[in-house]
């Protein structure tokens, strides 16, 4: 009896992802998990990194040529804006848990200014990194 | 507004679960401290990004460069296993895999900053 209720009207469900319509805030949430996860990754690549460089001139060698290919590299440079993207969302983030600029326009342009600003300091960081050669130190 | 909850459940804290509020205030806390320790080892990727194998020994060496490194080490480790618990607990919901998963973050986040730690100190410490 109860069954059959429920089969012809369904319990209504939370709406989710695929209920809403995208927005900004939202795909911008989205990726802020997201690269939170990419960075985690990143953390354990940068844990092997440190490994072999401890290791000595063998692993190091053999670590640096993974990093440098033509694999490697756009990982670093995606790893590089993930951080930033990560780390500006994280303020946009911190500025909403004090409940400031949670309205519209304000939270639009804030949104929309940390993915700016992830973008430009990521090319800034990876334009000069590239053109100077990096830092031979 | 006064409290709709009773005086005794207010003074005996969190109530069954033992527990409160501690890990989304270490996200908040982790995340903050993150943010000049996210810029300190930018920093260093740029200076070990052209060095050669002696030049990045050296640089790691350094006792600010490995303190900063362990600092962040420690913070980024504590706040990415509550960042990945969190996204399993709202997508993972069977009975076993849960836990397990939980488990695998915890010993995955700290193992890795385990290693990181170690290979720091052993550069930094035994030249």
């Amino acid at each position: 009896m109860e069954k059959r209720e429920e089969r012809r009207h369904p319990r209504p469900l939370a709406p989710d992802l695929q209920t809403y319509r995208p927005t900004l805030t939202m795909t911008m949430s989205i990726m802020h998990r997201a690269t939170g996860i990419a960075l985690y990754a990143g953390f354990i690549g940068m844990a092997a990194w440190l490994a072999a460089l401890a290791a000595g001139p063998q692993a190091h060698a053999a670590m640096q040529q993974v990093f440098t290919s033509w694999v490697g590299l756009p990982i670093l440079i995606a790893f590089t804006w993930a951080i930033l993207h990560h780390a500006f969302g994280g303020v946009r983030h911190l500025i909403w848990d004090l409940s400031i600029a949670h309205t519209y326009p304000w939270r639009e342009y804030l949104t929309r200014a940390t993915l700016i600003a992830s973008l430009v300091c990521a090319s800034l960081f990876w334009i000069t990194l590239l053109w100077t050669g990096g830092h031979p130190s | 507004m006064k409290s709709m909850r009773p005086g005794l459940a207010r003074a005996r804290g969190p109530g069954a679960a033992g527990s409160g509020t501690e890990t989304f205030w270490r996200q908040r806390v982790t995340s903050l401290l993150g943010l000049p320790l996210a810029a300190a080892l930018m920093i260093v990727f740029w200076k070990l990004a052209g060095a050669n194998y002696a030049s990045a020994r050296l640089l790691v060496a350094n006792p600010v460069v490995a303190v900063l490194m362990v600092m962040a080490i420690v913070n980024f480790a504590v706040h990415m296993r509550l960042g990945a618990q969190v996204v399993i607990e709202d997508y993972v919901h069977r009975p076993v895999l849960k836990p397990f998963l939980l488990m695998i973050n915890t010993g995955t986040a700290y193992g890795a900053a385990i290693v990181a730690i170690l290979a720091v100190i052993r550069i930094s410490a035994f030249g």
